[in-house]
């Protein structure tokens, strides 16, 4: 079994790790992966895939406008909004325009 | 301990009012166990000053903080959710009010529904009212202590592989997981989309039919929620006849001698009222906690992508935008949600995908034919709830793996979208254990009944003593 990159993994989850936390959390997910590397023993070539869980037919809304939130609270729970906009860091650099 | 009918028939006579109840419960509330995150005693004064009617007037209800209340903070028990109010209610919410219920509190949960414990809260652990050395078990272990120690009637946890059910085992409470789609999941926050299901946990089958009642039916908010029609649940007390009932016998393995003898003297009595039991078999058992970990992670790395710092919670700058969202997820997430999406995320990537998600996928179906299999011959199972009673606090928050266990029991209902309930089966020590039936889907008014009848039959005698009842 391969080692778990876990480098890689926490860019792709965007999950920002420091040294200490990147070394348990990588034993951790060598044992996890260890275990759950169980499930190869089943044999699945004749089984059909699950795509939903619902034993009926989804139901859908009636297709009506309905009263959207406002404004204000959209915006209401962001940590520094500025008016009627929600605020990332730049993209952008100057440079690059 | 007094049913919600008995409250309301005192209400009626004017024995107790809604407003003794009220405070007689948050007199109940017990600092020492941690319960609750946030009590919401003004919104439960408020709700009673609208008197509305219905099958719930006047019950202090509990609601796990993963469930949405317009206007009170959730937090998943999470730093990322940091500040969040909601700007709408859950519809399980919606109905509550409808019918006259109050909300006393949100209850602590492991962080987002992800563990067994209640041990993995940024609000720190709750304790198991039985016995405070003890978990109360989890994720929805703020809801089974909230009900336990007497500071709310009935409350809402969810179970995404045993959240309500292992819980209601440890504090000696009936626990309902119904059937996938039964109750609308529209504001309760998503952990693994397709496991979800909010669920109830009370004193009695009665209780828990009666909530069921208000909560389940369709919702147009939610696509997945189904139309069938809602029984009436709390109507308990004619059993089906020529019941017959399998006990699977991958479900005794690896328990505990004691909990395998109580769960024996529930057959027992079951036998005793003419039902039939028999032997069934389910050798997928020994896959469903590895299948369960691939789908659930693999959900759960999906839907906790959302937590970016830009439209609600924590956010932490950092020195440029990909930045952000990955110091506030660092700091906003404790380390098994982190495990938990890092695994989701291996199990999803191009290179594992087909080893892990697409096999697991394939395994659960597998799970779910046998259970529809079995569940021909017969109309439910019996089962243990979990393999021991609760645990001690701190024993296995460093074993990823052990953590994991008592899902054995649980996990299989969630894979297969079947209802499942939990209920006394006794006490060993001090503490309390519980058994398990699964039906097929859309039966848990069977499910309940057979709960109601072991409640007349061999009644639990376990209830806290001290706790005082309204």
């Amino acid at each position: 079994m391969r080692e778990v990159d876990i480098k890689h993994l926490s860019k792709l989850a965007n999950i920002e790790l420091d040294n200490k936390e990147e070394k348990l959390l990588q034993e951790d997910l060598n044992k996890i992966i260890k275990h759950i590397r169980k499930i190869q023993e089943v044999e699945v070539k004749t089984i059909p895939g699950t795509t939903h869980l619902s034993i009926e037919k989804l139901s859908f809304r009636e297709d009506k406008k309905e009263e959207p939130l406002s404004v204000k609270e959209v915006l209401s729970n962001t940590q520094n909004p500025s008016k009627n906009h929600f605020t990332i860091n730049r993209m952008i650099n100057e440079d690059d325009s | 301990m007094k049913t919600i009918l008995e409250y309301q028939e005192e209400f009626k006579e004017q024995g107790t009012t809604p407003l003794n109840l009220l405070e007689n419960c948050l007199k109940n509330i017990d600092p020492s166990l941690n319960a609750y995150i946030t009590v919401t005693k003004d919104l439960a004064k408020k709700g009673l000053e609208k008197n509305v009617e219905g099958k719930v007037k006047g019950i202090p209800i509990a609601i796990k903080d993963n469930i949405n209340i317009k206007g009170v903070p959730t937090t998943c028990a999470s730093n990322v959710l940091k500040g969040f109010i909601p700007t709408f209610s859950a519809t399980v919410i919606e109905r509550i009010e409808k019918n006259g219920g109050i909300f006393i509190g949100k209850t602590n949960l492991d962080e987002f529904g992800m563990g067994s414990s209640t041990e993995r809260s940024y609000y720190g652990p709750t304790k198991n009212p039985f016995d405070l050395t003890k978990v109360p078990g989890g994720s929805s272990g703020g809801s089974a202590a909230a009900v336990a120690c007497g500071s709310a009637i009935i409350s809402l946890g969810s179970d995404t592989g045993g959240s309500v059910r292992q819980p209601a085992s440890y504090c000696g409470l009936v626990g309902l997981k119904p059937t996938y789609g039964r109750v609308s999941r529209y504001g309760l926050v998503a952990f693994g989309s397709s496991l979800d299901q909010i669920g109830i946990i009370g004193r009695n089958a009665e209780d828990v039919g009666i909530l069921l009642e208000v909560i389940a039916g369709c919702d147009p908010k939610d696509s997945t929620s189904s139309s069938k029609e809602v029984d009436d649940y709390s109507n308990l007390n004619t059993i089906p006849k020529d019941i017959k009932i399998g006990i699977p016998e991958e479900y005794f393995k690896q328990i505990d001698p004691q909990v395998h003898s109580l769960v024996m003297k529930i057959r027992k009595a079951l036998e005793g009222e003419g039902i039939s039991l028999k032997s069934v078999s389910l050798p997928t058992t020994n896959y469903t906690i590895p299948t369960y970990q691939v789908i659930s992670y693999a959900e759960a790395s999906s839907n906790l992508a959302r937590y970016d710092g830009v439209r609600y919670g924590l956010r932490e700058e950092g020195e440029d935008f990909h930045d952000t969202i990955r110091k506030s997820r660092d700091e906003g997430f404790l380390s098994e949600v982190k495990r938990r999406i890092l695994v989701g995320t291996f199990v999803l990537s191009s290179e594992a995908i087909a080893e892990y998600y697409e096999r697991a996928d394939l395994i659960r179906r597998l799970i779910t034919q046998e259970f529809n299999e079995v569940l021909k011959e017969v109309d439910c199972l019996l089962t243990p709830a979990t393999p021991t009673p609760a645990f001690p606090i701190g024993e296995r928050t460093d074993d990823p793996i052990r953590m994991h266990v008592p899902d054995r029991l649980t996990a299989g209902a969630n894979l297969a979208g079947i209802p499942a309930v939990v209920a006394p089966a006794g006490m060993i020590g001090k503490l309390p254990i519980g058994y398990q039936l699964i039906g097929k889907p859309f039966d848990e008014k069977r499910l309940l009944s057979i709960v109601r009848l072991v409640e007349k039959i061999a009644p639990f005698k376990g209830f806290l003593k001290e706790v005082k009842d309204g």
